[in-house]
């Protein structure tokens, strides 16, 4: 048999591949802050990506980053690899990998980014790389470097990924308007004493550089063994990312200080069909090593999707559909007296209905309504969007971000940060 | 999976090469028979495509893309096959993974979207849907299941001035009739080669959707051909999308953990 045909050569295979990707976003806030002086922001970054191949087996990925902005959130002097800073760094690698893809094996070693679960707005079990909260709306994940190692079985596949050092989650600074109220601290500290404090920043205690504190996570995935269905059983040793805050009363002072519990975690997600709907389920139970940090709890989501195509007598190309119930339960509460509360970007959703819905007239025009509700507590977010492709590599996205609810609720901390937004998206 | 239609839909053979052929196609085939030779003549175990393709809208404006296929079939015949852009820059690395299944068992099928970094498993409904903008749907990158269709001889008709047999495809059974977006297809033949010049796609309302026409026949090795050129168009919409393969190889090994759900998140060569 002849190895190919007419223009019989793979070519390209192993040349470097550049791509590139800017973005320019522009915001525009309804309401004042006391955080901040201007009510609109302006940033910009440029991802160069580079991508190529050695032999059959080795290929390499580089990502290095350049971002700027006009409300001091990108440091302009900040060179990292690993972004554990407080603040964005001006350059940084995105992502840089090295990965060996084998028959059976696959190694990869670098900065990378992991995707663990079957939920689409919440992912309880997706826990190995922290997410960057500088701006709440655009939480983006940070890379990790990692060693991960995966081994194709016939039933099962399995993969064990190590990360040794230690990268929080990116919290809004004091002058960010996204850094929530501190008003719930003051109060319980206006009980307890009788004066008001003076909050005092104790700093941020992070895990040692340290053999024990590499943290290890491993899956084991199937989607053969039950017929129709994608099954995952997933285990991670580390620390909270996000962390809790000890508060310490030194009246008048209160000084509270950002700490990152020990933790492990089992999760178990589910993927499926069901007719023309497709189907999930995840649930991930949190143990905290030191009962005095933080709960032990159960966090489990469940949804569906499905995409009508050609729909409203074809006025539409098509219209997608996501529906998810996300929720939490406490399987020990930490003490009482403990001094550690929650950092106010953890688990926000404790019985929450996330929904997204997007309308693609043609394959350049859509609009998308996402958004969340806290059932109970009654705050939400919703964000509509319009976006437009007028040319290929070129998209613009202009859209609202409203926050609404009590003060003391999760999206209600946020409420007077709505805003409208201008997003542009050139690829070359 | 788009080359690996052609090796159902727009290959063939110039001659029966085994004496039980000759017998059994020695008197006029029937619409089964037929799909089945031609299953028979072209099928190869694994194969590497690469593609470029142009989706031309209602204004006749075009769009590029380029992708890569691999098809690996197993013993039974089902095939795994794993389909990737490689360009333009927005949607580079965008795959789609079929798990092919013999009668009785729907196919499984996965969509891995890098920027969300996610592998979603993708429901029926979907398979119905345009691909990616295309004028193909999901659907039509799968290969032709002969074990949920019947095929009837509509006799004989000349496309292109080449002889060939012209067979409807129906689905076999109401399951088989929910997974698809097409009431029946029209299929010519080309009787010289075995190859598929043409399919007529029709709707459950058994209006004329969209017609995939076959060319540029390229003889490989024996009897098999491969198709370099398809076009599928879309009267109603006034679309139409290209494809050309400009690469192909049959040999060199695909690797299982290539057509799995990690796999699909490979980066490409």
């Amino acid at each position: 048999m002849a190895a190919c045909c007419a223009g019989v050569t793979l070519a390209g295979a192993g040349e470097p591949h550049f791509s590139s990707e800017l973005r320019f976003n522009a915001f525009g806030y309804r309401h004042d802050s006391e955080r901040e002086a201007d009510n609109s922001a302006f940033e910009s970054d440029l991802r160069l990506d580079v991508s190529g191949s050695r032999g059959d087996h080795l290929r390499y990925r580089v990502v290095p980053q350049v971002r700027f902005d006009t409300t001091d959130r990108s440091d302009p002097w900040t060179i990292e690899w690993e972004e554990d800073g407080a603040d964005r760094p001006l350059l940084t690698v995105h992502e840089a990998v090295l990965a060996w893809y084998g028959d059976r094996v696959e190694w990869v070693v670098g900065k990378q980014f992991f995707d663990w679960g079957s939920g689409d707005g919440f992912k309880p079990a997706d826990n190995l790389n922290p997410y960057d909260w500088v701006d709440l709306p655009i939480a983006e994940k940070i890379g990790v470097s990692a060693l991960s190692l995966y081994r194709f079985g016939e039933s099962f596949d399995a993969q064990l990924v190590l990360v040794p050092w230690f990268t929080p989650a990116r919290l809004p600074a004091a002058d960010n308007r996204w850094l929530p109220s501190d008003a719930p601290l003051r109060e319980a500290y206006r009980r307890a004493v009788g004066s008001d404090p003076v909050v005092v920043d104790g700093g941020h205690e992070r895990p040692a550089h340290a053999t024990d504190t590499i943290q290890a996570a491993a899956r084991l995935a199937s989607s053969t063994l039950v017929t129709g269905w994608d099954l995952a059983l997933t285990f991670y040793s580390g620390h909270d990312s996000i962390g809790v805050l000890r508060t310490d009363a030194v009246p008048p002072d209160l000084v509270v200080t950002r700490v990152h519990p020990a933790y492990t975690e089992v999760g178990l997600s589910v993927a499926t069909t069901l007719g023309e709907w497709s189907l999930h389920a995840e649930a991930a139970w949190h143990d905290t090593d030191e009962r005095m940090l933080d709960d032990d709890y159960i966090e489990y989501v469940a949804g569906l999707n499905r995409t009508w195509y050609a729909p409203l007598a074809n006025a539409l190309e098509r219209i997608t559909l996501s529906l998810e119930y996300a929720g939490e339960t406490v399987t020990r509460s930490r003490p009482a007296d403990s001094p550690y509360t929650g950092a106010a970007f953890a688990r926000g959703l404790t019985g929450a209905v996330l929904g997204h819905i997007e309308l693609q007239w043609t394959e350049r025009v859509g609009l998308e309504i996402a958004g969340a509700v806290n059932v109970e507590a009654g705050d939400f977010r919703v964000k509509p969007s319009l976006a437009y492709e007028p040319v290929d590599g070129v998209e613009l996205e202009a859209g609202i971000d409203i926050f609404e609810g009590p003060c003391d609720s999760f999206f209600g901390g946020w409420d007077r940060n709505d805003r409208v937004y201008l997003l542009a998206t050139v690829r070359f | 999976m788009i080359a690996d239609r052609y090796v159902w839909r727009a290959c063939g053979s110039g001659l029966c090469s085994a004496l039980v052929c000759l017998s059994t196609l020695a008197a006029e085939p029937t619409g089964r028979e037929i799909l089945e030779r031609q299953k028979q003549v072209h099928d190869v175990s694994r194969e590497t495509s690469h593609l470029s393709m142009r989706i031309y809208d209602r204004k006749g404006r075009a769009r590029e893309r380029a992708l890569v296929t691999h098809v690996k079939r197993d013993e039974q015949g089902d095939a795994r096959v794993l389909l990737k852009f490689l360009s333009p820059a927005d949607i580079r690395e965008v795959g789609l993974l079929t798990w092919e299944h013999g009668a009785g068992r729907k196919d499984d099928q996965w969509l891995y979207l890098p920027a969300a970094r996610a592998v979603k498993r993708i429901a029926g409904a979907t398979r119905k849907g345009a691909f990616m903008g295309t004028d193909l749907a999901y659907e039509d990158l799968q290969a032709e299941d002969l074990s949920r269709h019947s095929y009837t001889l509509l006799g004989s008709e000349a496309v292109d001035g080449v002889d060939c047999w012209k067979v409807e495809a129906r689905p076999g059974d109401k399951a088989d009739r929910a997974l698809t977006g097409y009431g029946h297809r029209l299929l010519w033949v080309r009787k010289q080669d075995w190859v598929t010049a043409r399919i007529d796609f029709f709707n459950h309302s058994r209006k004329h959707v969209k017609t995939a026409t076959f060319g540029d026949v390229v003889a490989l090795s024996g009897d098999l051909r491969r198709a370099n050129r398809v076009v599928y168009e879309q009267p109603l919409r006034k679309t139409r999308t290209e494809l050309i393969v400009t690469a192909r190889d049959l040999e060199s090994p695909i690797s299982d953990a290539l057509l799995t759900r990690q796999g699909l998140m490979r980066p490409s060569r």
